[in-house]
Order: C-alpha cells, then sequence, then structure tokens
C-alpha cells in the first residue's frame, strides 16, 4: 500500500485528535508524526490513570474511600 | 522524544547564486498534490523502496524535483517556480532539497514511517498488531 494511504491515515488521526481539518492539511510530515506521538502518550498517560482507577475500585472499601477522599482533596 | 520545534512552522534559507531563498516543509495538501503529478513518489516514500533522499529522489524521480523544490519554497504547483527550479545546477537543487526534506520529514522519511508504523497507522485494519489491538476484547467463549 502506497504512502499515500498513510498519509490519510495520519490525516484522519489527527483530525479525530481534534485538530482542525484545513489545519491538519497544512501540517508537514514532521509536524504531524510529532503530534501524532504526543497525542499517543497523553493515551498512554490517561490509560495509566485508568487502570490506577480500576485498580483502586478493586480495592477493599476503606482503601477505596481513602484514594476517593484524595482525588477529592486534590480537586478542591 | 518530540520538541517544540518539530511541531511549529519553520523555514529555513538557503543561499544560491548569492540570493537568499526562504524554504519550508512541504505540506500534507502539497504532497497530495506532488502524489497526483508524481505517482512513482508514493513508492517511494512507503519505505518498500530505498530511503526517501534528496539523492534517491534526483535518482528514481528525477521529474518530481523541480515541483518539489517549488512545493518548498512555497510555490506548490506554480508551473515558472517549476521552470526555474529545474534550471538550477545539480548542487543548488540538492542543498534546497536537504533543506526541505529536514523541514519537512522527522530525520529523514525512514524515521517518519516507523513512526507511523510504531503507531500501528502502516497496517490494515485486518493485520493491525499494534497497540489497538491490543487493548481489543477477547472474542466471547462458545461453551
Amino acid at each position: 500500500m502506497g504512502s499515500g494511504y498513510e498519509l490519510a491515515r495520519a490525516v484522519e488521526q489527527l483530525i479525530h485528535s481534534g485538530h482542525a481539518r484545513i489545519d491538519v492539511w497544512k501540517m508537514t510530515p514532521r509536524q504531524m508524526a510529532a503530534w501524532m506521538q504526543l497525542a499517543m502518550r497523553r493515551k498512554f498517560g490517561e490509560q495509566v490513570q485508568l487502570l490506577s482507577l480500576m485498580r483502586a475500585a478493586r480495592s477493599d472499601d476503606r482503601h477505596f474511600q481513602t484514594f476517593l477522599r484524595k482525588l477529592r482533596d486534590e480537586s478542591q | 522524544m518530540v520538541s517544540l520545534l518539530d511541531i511549529a512552522d519553520q523555514q529555513k534559507t538557503v543561499t544560491i547564486r548569492d540570493k537568499d531563498v526562504a524554504v519550508f516543509g512541504i505540506s500534507a495538501q502539497d504532497i497530495v498534490y506532488l502524489f497526483g503529478k508524481f505517482p512513482e513518489l508514493r513508492l517511494l516514500m512507503s519505505g518498500k523502496q530505498a530511503d526517501l533522499t534528496p539523492e534517491t529522489l534526483l535518482k528514481l524521480a528525477p521529474g518530481a524535483v523541480a515541483a518539489a523544490i517549488a512545493a518548498g519554497t512555497g510555490s506548490a504547483g506554480d508551473e515558472n517556480a517549476e521552470a526555474v527550479a529545474a534550471r538550477l545546477g545539480l548542487g543548488e537543487q540538492l542543498d534546497l532539497l536537504a533543506a526541505i526534506f529536514e523541514l519537512t520529514f522527522p530525520q529523514g522519511v525512514g524515521p517518519f514511517v516507523a513512526k507511523l508504523d510504531a503507531l500501528g497507522l502502516l497496517k490494515s485494519a485486518d493485520d493491525a498488531s499494534g497497540w489497538a489491538q491490543d487493548m481489543s476484547s477477547p472474542a466471547p467463549s462458545s461453551s
């Protein structure tokens, strides 16, 4: 499959990530790769956060309440 | 590691015949224009052929050189600009292409293709083996 496909996938990925279509088409491949790498890192960070929450939810009630209270305190 | 310079709009200046020429990276829409005009570029950029460098571009798709230089100097599709670029000497074309490539691709085309591959963007949906597939749920048991 030629690189036109890969470029199209990169364009789609960036638009899906929230970049304006007109901005994406003006990006160079260098910029596209950099934005995708940053998005990937953010995504992995979110996955770590999600896994942490899932693990906390599976702990006993006392630990879960402590975790929840800590989150609430930090969010104030 | 991605730096601020990778996401910023950048330009370089290349001196040709004592004149400063502003050089930019080639945008996705200009690459699409080049693909339409020179289909051989698609194979070059797919990573299945020799890595795309200014030298391989000159060797494998010489017709695309002037158009790429025109695109990289802000005049994509401008036939006059392409004609001027076509009349430049080989060394001058290589100097311009080197700057254009540096601004267009992250450390050459190879790493760009490798990065897309690492992100699972070079795989078809059927044979994807990247992160997305790893996150999919197993098929339900039939028992």
